[in-house]
């Protein structure tokens, strides 16, 4: 199902607006969110995970660039998540890369970003290796 | 039950009969000048054997005949059981719909789930007329929280519906109409 519903996805124009960019996120959040029981199935993810975590970790990942305001950036941010959730449903990856990314790389991330005493090269090297 | 039980029991041995003398007709069908005297003879045997057991064979005919009755009366049985199938799922739907009505489950369902998601406290008040915007959450995390419900009512929310909830009693409702148009479909 989640396959056949992304196979029809076509690049849509640019917004107009950011009230339209806004709508297309939230069509976007929904999407993803329909196709997690489908990827729990793909990748066996049932003792790792469970489908309210992986959809907290979509919804993290979204918000964390809440502070964009251009609809372009937008767009292309959409455009890349899109293909990301295309590749995952499509069984693009492999298991550890999902674990690596949505299941622990939030809090690998977090934990480098907190601490002060890191140097810039352990940060630029941690980020690198989860992104 | 113990008619038909019987019947079919009978029928069997009509039914050796009946494909033993299929089986020796099927053998003269292609006779050889060298058998036939052996074959005519074992014939002959057969019929002097046969002649005090004629009541006998007149006598399963009769039950062959008895049991073509039978086998329409099983098959109305059967179609009788068929029909006795369909009611129970009536039943059962109309008890969903019962279960379904009951506003004070759904709307507690609801408050767990916001609760759970919003990651409040236990002894936060959720009342049915609390807004989610109140307690902290934006769009994304009630767009969130509509998904948390599809996912544990096992409903499919709409674009517009979606966009509508904006409180606990709105959510729930909604949730109740589908439920309800969910087991109306089926």
């Amino acid at each position: 199902m989640a396959n056949a519903a992304l196979r029809n996805v076509k690049v849509l124009p640019n917004s107009a607006n950011m009230e339209e960019a806004r709508h297309r996120v939230f069509e976007f959040f929904r999407t993803a969110c329909r196709s997690l029981p489908s990827v729990m199935e793909i990748y066996n993810l049932y003792d790792v995970v469970s489908v309210s975590e992986l959809r907290s970790s979509v919804a993290s990942q979204i918000r964390n660039n809440i502070h964009v305001t251009d609809p372009k950036v937008i767009d292309m941010l959409l455009f890349k998540g899109m293909e990301e959730l295309k590749n995952v449903v499509d069984h693009s990856k492999q298991r550890h890369h999902i674990i690596g990314q949505y299941v622990v790389g939030r809090q690998v991330q977090d934990s480098a970003t907190k601490d002060p005493d890191t140097s810039t090269f352990l940060k630029n090297f941690y980020n690198t290796n989860y992104f | 039950m113990a008619s038909v039980s019987a019947t079919s029991l009978r029928f069997q041995p009509f039914l050796k009969l009946s494909t033993r003398t299929t089986t020796q007709r099927n053998q003269f069908k292609f006779p050889n000048i060298n058998t036939s005297e052996k074959k005519f003879r074992r014939c002959s045997e057969m019929y002097h054997d046969l002649e005090g057991r004629s009541n006998g064979w007149k006598r399963v005919t009769k039950e062959g005949r008895d049991q073509g009755c039978y086998k329409t009366s099983s098959l109305g049985a059967v179609s009788v059981g068929w029909n006795r199938r369909t009611f129970p799922s009536l039943r059962s739907s109309r008890l969903r719909i019962c279960a379904v009505k009951a506003q004070p489950e759904t709307v507690q369902k609801v408050c767990d789930i916001v609760r759970k998601q919003l990651a409040l406290p236990a002894e936060s008040e959720l009342t049915p007329d609390t807004k989610f915007s109140a307690l902290g959450a934006d769009s994304l995390d009630t767009v969130e929280i509509v998904m948390g419900l599809e996912e544990e009512f096992g409903i499919t929310v709409e674009e517009d519906g979606s966009q509508n909830i904006s409180t606990v009693q709105e959510a729930a409702d909604l949730i109740e109409k589908l439920i309800q148009d969910k087991s109306g479909a089926s």
